[in-house]
């Protein structure tokens, strides 16, 4: 599903970001990114929804190499990946429906669609009485529901969440993963980069340890 | 490209809100529109009056052609038909040997006639050059004609007249071109502000897979309203401001000729001020949405060349 061979990613000439990274994760797999901040998570999730592209190496994703992909294609890419993030990035003036609605519209789902999918899936998150509040109504682990709900609703292959606890309580924290865990489940291929330990050891996962840009472990329902 | 009926609607809905959510960024943004092309409309205006007073002094250039007057009568038809062949010959006037006499008569109050006892005026030809330009041109071909006396023009005034009327042109060019790129960059600013407060929105749209043409979309929208609509109320205030003006003028008893139809000159800037606000509007924002689209792809080529120097 997602194949990194020797991938070296630099922002600056002196700021590595990924040096010679091989991963492989499988369809399906629930997969924890782990290490410390900076270490080169988040950059190896972007290289997969091509937000960045490394100088070296090669990212297939869905069979197909992303760095060697045309602009045009990109969105294509994308919609077939769901991405949450620890500042939710969700659209103040919109509301719980608007915000997940979004997503379909912007991909021209006729509003039948819409009008099925949305209270479906936020029925789905637990959100379903929260249809018409807007974002800062909702407490910290409500959004992020909202942002999974919103990634979730082009029905995904693959789920990136970038700290997905960070902005979040232990105890909101457990839920969420425990949705993103049903969401694997269901057949998604779930990425999570924390450093979020007791997350980690809790959901005992397959744990890839990376460190200045480096894998430096790579363990089956490993620890943190 | 957008093809669906879903598309155009959230489009249409993303509009009204952003108008709701930001009055401000509407309000500045349109009345940087109408501002802007109200001074291109006003000096349209102004530029149309001095142009037309200078190309009506054109009309009035004319070439006196002199003839001998011992020539038989078959050879007066020759040169009239050696005339009439020239190229750049609008209007030709005959002027016999008696009009000219009693023409100078009345001018002078003279008999001429009377004193000299016979009439010393020669047949004369009246020609109005098609292109004044070419003036001193058509003066030599009617010197070399047999027959021909003498052929007299106003040179110098022609000369001036002309460097005059390039003179206009090109502040008329120059000014426009200066007027054109101050609507468009007031207008281009407005509009990255409305995308940079919108920066949010793109970001959620490039994550879940909107196309760039349909993220572009919302803004040429925005474009075209801003566009159409300050051009629109930029007429309605030329009218109102001209309208006044003009009454002002004629109640201080200032004289003013009619050398341009005011109605047509109002469509024509009407017509003119839409299309170039549509233009501006759309052209600026295409290309604002494209550089704020286009960060993706530089940051990419930024870390090529990166690569290239490692």
């Amino acid at each position: 599903m997602i194949r990194f061979i020797d991938v070296a990613l630099a922002y600056s000439r002196n700021a590595p970001a990924l040096r010679g990274v091989d991963l492989h994760i499988q369809k399906q797999e629930f997969v924890f990114l782990v290490g410390s901040t900076g270490g080169g998570k988040s950059s190896l999730l972007r290289c997969v929804y091509r937000e960045v592209v490394p100088q070296a190496g090669k990212v297939f994703v869905f069979r197909k190499d992303v760095t060697k992909m045309a602009p045009r294609e990109i969105p294509f890419l994308r919609r077939r990946i769901g991405v949450i993030f620890q500042d939710f990035l969700l659209l103040p003036q919109k509301t719980v429906y608007g915000n997940v609605a979004y997503a379909l519209e912007v991909r021209g789902a006729p509003l039948k669609v819409i009008r099925q999918l949305v209270p479906e899936v936020l029925e789905w998150v637990g959100l379903s009485r929260k249809l018409k509040s807007l974002p800062d109504e909702l407490s910290g682990g409500e959004q992020q529901r909202v942002c999974i709900a919103r990634a979730l609703v082009n029905k995904p292959d693959i789920l990136l969440a970038d700290e997905p606890t960070g902005n979040l309580d232990p105890e909101t924290s457990v839920g969420i993963v425990e949705l993103l865990r049903r969401i694997n489940t269901r057949g998604t291929t779930v990425v999570v980069a924390t450093h979020d330990e007791n997350i980690v050891n809790q959901f005992r996962s397959r744990t890839v340890r990376i460190e200045h840009g480096k894998v430096i472990s790579d363990r089956d329902e490993g620890g943190y | 490209m957008v093809t669906s009926f879903s598309g155009i609607r959230f489009f249409c809905k993303e509009f009204a809100e952003n108008l709701r959510r930001s009055p401000f960024v509407a309000v500045t943004h349109g009345l940087q529109v109408v501002i802007s092309l109200m001074v291109l409309g006003f000096f349209v205006i102004l530029m149309a009056f001095i142009g037309s007073f200078l190309f009506s002094l054109r009309n009035m250039v004319e070439v006196y052609a002199f003839l001998q007057t011992d020539l038989p009568a078959e050879k007066y038809a020759q040169i009239e038909e050696a005339i009439r062949q020239l190229p750049n010959v609008k209007e030709l006037q005959y002027i016999s040997r008696e009009d000219a006499l009693k023409r100078f008569s009345e001018s002078y109050h003279i008999e001429v006639e009377d004193i000299l006892e016979y009439n010393p005026l020669p047949p004369t030809y009246i020609l109005r050059p098609v292109d004044v330009s070419k003036t001193e041109e058509l003066a030599a071909q009617l010197e070399k004609l047999d027959g021909m006396w003498q052929v007299r023009y106003g040179r110098k005034e022609v000369a001036s007249l002309m460097k005059v009327l390039l003179g206009v042109q090109v502040v008329f060019a120059l000014t426009m071109l200066l007027l054109l790129s101050a609507a468009w960059s007031s207008v281009n600013n407005i509009i990255r502000m409305s995308v940079y407060s919108r920066r949010r929105e793109i970001r959620i749209m490039q994550l879940v897979g909107a196309t760039n043409s349909f993220i572009r979309w919302p803004f040429l929208l925005e474009g075209a309203f801003f566009g159409i609509l300050g051009a629109l109320v930029a007429l309605l205030l030329i009218y109102l401001i001209g309208e006044a003006v003009y009454t002002l003028l004629q109640n201080l008893k200032i004289f003013l000729p009619t050398i341009v139809d005011k109605q047509a000159v109002f469509t024509l800037l009407a017509l003119g001020l839409v299309v170039i606000g549509f233009l501006i509007g759309v052209v600026s924002s295409y290309t604002t949405a494209n550089r704020f689209l286009g960060h993706e792809l530089r940051r990419i080529e930024v870390m090529r060349r990166m690569e290239a120097e490692l």
